[in-house]
C-alpha cells in the first residue's frame, strides 16, 4: 500500500505542463534579478552598473539610429562564413583522423594541443598575419570553433561500435560507403554536441576579435562604450550577443533532434 | 542406451558429386592475446574440417569458448583463417562476399535507421532502386511477421523483433548460405521458441543452407539436420551428430516430446561432458575427429 502511493506521487506529470512549470520558473527568476538589479544599479554609480530602465533607453536609442542593427550585421557576416568554414573543415577531418589509426597517430596530439592552447593569446600573431580587417576576424572565429567540432567528430567516430562496422563489412561495404552509411549518421550525435559548443567558442572569437582588431560590430560598441563610460550603453550589445548564442544554440539542439533523434531516446535524454 | 551412439552416426560426407554448399578444410586460427607484457597465442581453431550440403541447417554447439563464434565468422570472412582453406560453392573466399550473410547475437541493427530501412542496407550496397528495395524489404519484414513495424525505430522494438529484423535485413540479399551466431540467445524462453518456429517454417519455404551457432543443445537438436559438437582449447570439431527428425517440422512442441529428440539430446549432452573433460587430457572419447 506503502508502494501504492509512493508511486503515486513519483507519477510524472505531461511534457507539456512540465515544460510550462519549467519556463515559469525561468520567468519569475528573470524578473527577480531584473527588479534586484533595479534597485541596486539605480543607488550606485551609473558607472558601476548601470540598471534595466537605462540599459532599455539606450537599447532604444541604438536601435533608433541604425548603429545596432549595423553593429550586428558587421559581427554576423564575419562570424557566419567562419562558423560554417568551421564545420566544413572540422567535420570532415574529424572523420578522417577517427577512422584512419595512422592520420590520428600522426595528427591527433597537434589537435588536441590546438584544442587545450588559449587560442586567444595568439591574436597578436594572427594581426601580422591577416592584418586588423576582415579576414582577422574569420581566422579568429574559425580557429576557435573548428578545434571543438573537429575533436567532437573525432571521438564520436571512435564511439561507433565496431560490430555495426562489421556489420557493413559482412553485407560487402566499400570503406567509402562504410564512411558515409554507417561512420556519418553513427558519428552525428557527437557531431551535433560539436556544433553545439562551438556556437560559444564562436562567440567568444567574435567579440574578442571585435577587441583586438580593427573595432567594429556588437564587440566595437562594446568596447567604445566601456573606453567613455557609458556603461548602460555597453550592456545593449553584451544582451544581444548573449540572446544570439543562446538561440543559435537551441537552433543546433533543434537540429541535433531533427538529425540523431534516435540518440536522445536511446540515452533516455530530453 | 548403449545402441543410442551406433544409431546415430557420425558423417560428414557429402551425398554424390555435388559440391558442397559450404566446405571448411583444414581450418585453423590463431590470436594474439596480450597478458600483461607477453603476448600468447590462442589456437581457437585447430584444424577444423566440416562440409554443408545445399538446403542442409547444420548447428554448431559446445561450451563457451571453444570457437563457434570463430568459425562462423572465419566463414563469414570477418577473420582470416590462420591456415587451411573455406569453399563456398566450391570457390575458396576471399573476405566477406554476397554469396553469405550474417545474423548477429545482438542484431546489430543501425539505430539510426527503421526497419524497413535496416533490411534496404544490403541491397542497398547492391546498388537496387528504392521502390525496389522498399518492394523487396517489405516483403522480408513480412516474412519475419513485421511488417506493422516497418517505421518503427531499434530503440523501438522488442529484443524479438530486433532479432526479426536481423533476420530479414540477411534474408533480404537471398543469400547461399545463413550464418547465425546464438541470435536467440539473449531472448525469453517464449520469443525463443516462437522465432525457432519462425526459422523452421522460413527454411521449410526457402530451403537455405543455415549454420547456426547455439549453446542450447534443445535448439541445436530442433533446428539441425547435423549437430556439430565442439570441443575447447584448442577449438575443434569432437563429434557430428545426424538428425533424423523428419522436416518440416511444424509443431515443434510436439517434436521436443517425440521419445527421438531427447534420444539426440541425450546423447549431445553426454558429448558435451565429453568433450569439456577432454579437453585438457585431450583423449578423444568415441566419435571425436
Ligand atoms: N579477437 C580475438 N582476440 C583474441 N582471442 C580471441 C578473439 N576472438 C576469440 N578469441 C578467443 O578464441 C577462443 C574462441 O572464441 P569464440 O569463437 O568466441 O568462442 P565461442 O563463440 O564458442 O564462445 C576463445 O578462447 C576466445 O577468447
Ligand atoms: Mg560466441
Amino acid at each position: 500500500m506503502s508502494q501504492q502511493s509512493a508511486r503515486g506521487r513519483a507519477r510524472v506529470p505531461s511534457p507539456g505542463s512540465r515544460r510550462l512549470v519549467n519556463a515559469l520558473a525561468a520567468i519569475v527568476v528573470g524578473i527577480v534579478v531584473l527588479v534586484l538589479w533595479q534597485i541596486v544599479g539605480s543607488r550606485v554609480s551609473p558607472i558601476a552598473m548601470s540598471y534595466p530602465t537605462a540599459v532599455f533607453k539606450e537599447a532604444l536609442a541604438l536601435i533608433g539610429d541604425g548603429s545596432l542593427g549595423a553593429a550586428f550585421l558587421s559581427s554576423i557576416s564575419s562570424f557566419v562564413p567562419a562558423y560554417l568554414l568551421a564545420i566544413v573543415v572540422g567535420v570532415p577531418v574529424g572523420l578522417v583522423v577517427g577512422r584512419y589509426r595512422l592520420v590520428e597517430a600522426g595528427f591527433g596530439p597537434y589537435i588536441t594541443a590546438g584544442y587545450a592552447t588559449p587560442l586567444v593569446a595568439l591574436i597578436p600573431l594572427f594581426i601580422v598575419w591577416f592584418g586588423t580587417g576582415y579576414t582577422v576576424k574569420v581566422a579568429v572565429v574559425f580557429t576557435l570553433t573548428v578545434f571543438p567540432i573537429l575533436i567532437n567528430t573525432w571521438r564520436g567516430v571512435q564511439a561507433v561500435p565496431r560490430t555495426l562496422i562489421e556489420v557493413g563489412e559482412s553485407f560487402g561495404a566499400s570503406q567509402a560507403e562504410i564512411m558515409r552509411k554507417i561512420i556519418v549518421p553513427g558519428t552525428m550525435p557527437h557531431i551535433m554536441t560539436g556544433l553545439r559548443l562551438g556556437v560559444g567558442r564562436a562567440v567568444i572569437g567574435m567579440v574578442i576579435a571585435e577587441f583586438f582588431t580593427a573595432v567594429t560590430g556588437l564587440g566595437g560598441i562594446i568596447i567604445n562604450a566601456g573606453n567613455s563610460f557609458d556603461t548602460a550603453r555597453m550592456f545593449v550589445p553584451v544582451i544581444v550577443v548573449l540572446l544570439f548564442g543562446i538561440i543559435l544554440t537551441w537552433l543546433v539542439g533543434l537540429a541535433e533532434r531533427r538529425l540523431a533523434p534516435w540518440h536522445a531516446a536511446m540515452s533516455g535524454g530530453r | 542406451m548403449a545402441d543410442g551412439r551406433e544409431a546415430i552416426k557420425s558423417t560428414d560426407r557429402v551425398d554424390g558429386t555435388a559440391t558442397p554448399k559450404v566446405r571448411f578444410e583444414g581450418v585453423s586460427k590463431e590470436f594474439a592475446s596480450r597478458q600483461g607484457a607477453k603476448t600468447r597465442t590462442v589456437r581457437a581453431l585447430d584444424d577444423v574440417s566440416l562440409s554443408i550440403r545445399e538446403g542442409e541447417v547444420v548447428t554448431l554447439t559446445g561450451m563457451s569458448g571453444c570457437g563457434k563464434t570463430t568459425l562462423l565468422r572465419v566463414l563469414m570472412g570477418l577473420e582470416s583463417a590462420t591456415s587451411g582453406t573455406v569453399y563456398v560453392n566450391g570457390t575458396p573466399i576471399d573476405g566477406p562476399g554476397k554469396d553469405r550473410a550474417m545474423v548477429f547475437q545482438h542484431a546489430e541493427l543501425f539505430p539510426w535507421r527503421s526497419a524497413l530501412a535496416n533490411v534496404e542496407f544490403g541491397l542497398e550496397l547492391r546498388g537496387i532502386r528504392s521502390a525496389e528495395r522498399h518492394e523487396i524489404a517489405g516483403r522480408y519484414l513480412r516474412l519475419v511477421g513485421l511488417d506493422e513495424s516497418q517505421h518503427l525505430r531499434p530503440y523501438e522494438l522488442s529484443g524479438g523483433m530486433r532479432q526479426r529484423v536481423g533476420m530479414a535485413r540477411a534474408l533480404a540479399i537471398e543469400p547461399d548460405v545463413l550464418l547465425m551466431d546464438e541470435p536467440f540467445g539473449a531472448l525469453d524462453a517464449q520469443t525463443r521458441e516462437t522465432l525457432q518456429s519462425e526459422l523452421l517454417r522460413i527454411h521449410a519455404g526457402d530451403n537455405r543452407t543455415i549454420l547456426f551457432v547455439t549453446h542450447d543443445l534443445d535448439e541445436a537438436v530442433l533446428l539441425a539436420d547435423r549437430v556439430v559438437m565442439m570441443a575447447p582449447n584448442p577449438g575443434r570439431i569432437h563429434a557430428i551428430v545426424d538428425v533424423d527428425l523428419p522436416r518440416p517440422r511444424p509443431d515443434a512442441v510436439e517434436l521436443r516430446a517425440s521419445a527421438e529428440f531427447g534420444r539426440i539430446r541425450a546423447h549431445l549432452w553426454r558429448l558435451l561432458q565429453e568433450a569439456n573433460s577432454g579437453a585438457d587430457a585431450s583423449q578423444g572419447v568415441g566419435d571425436r575427429r
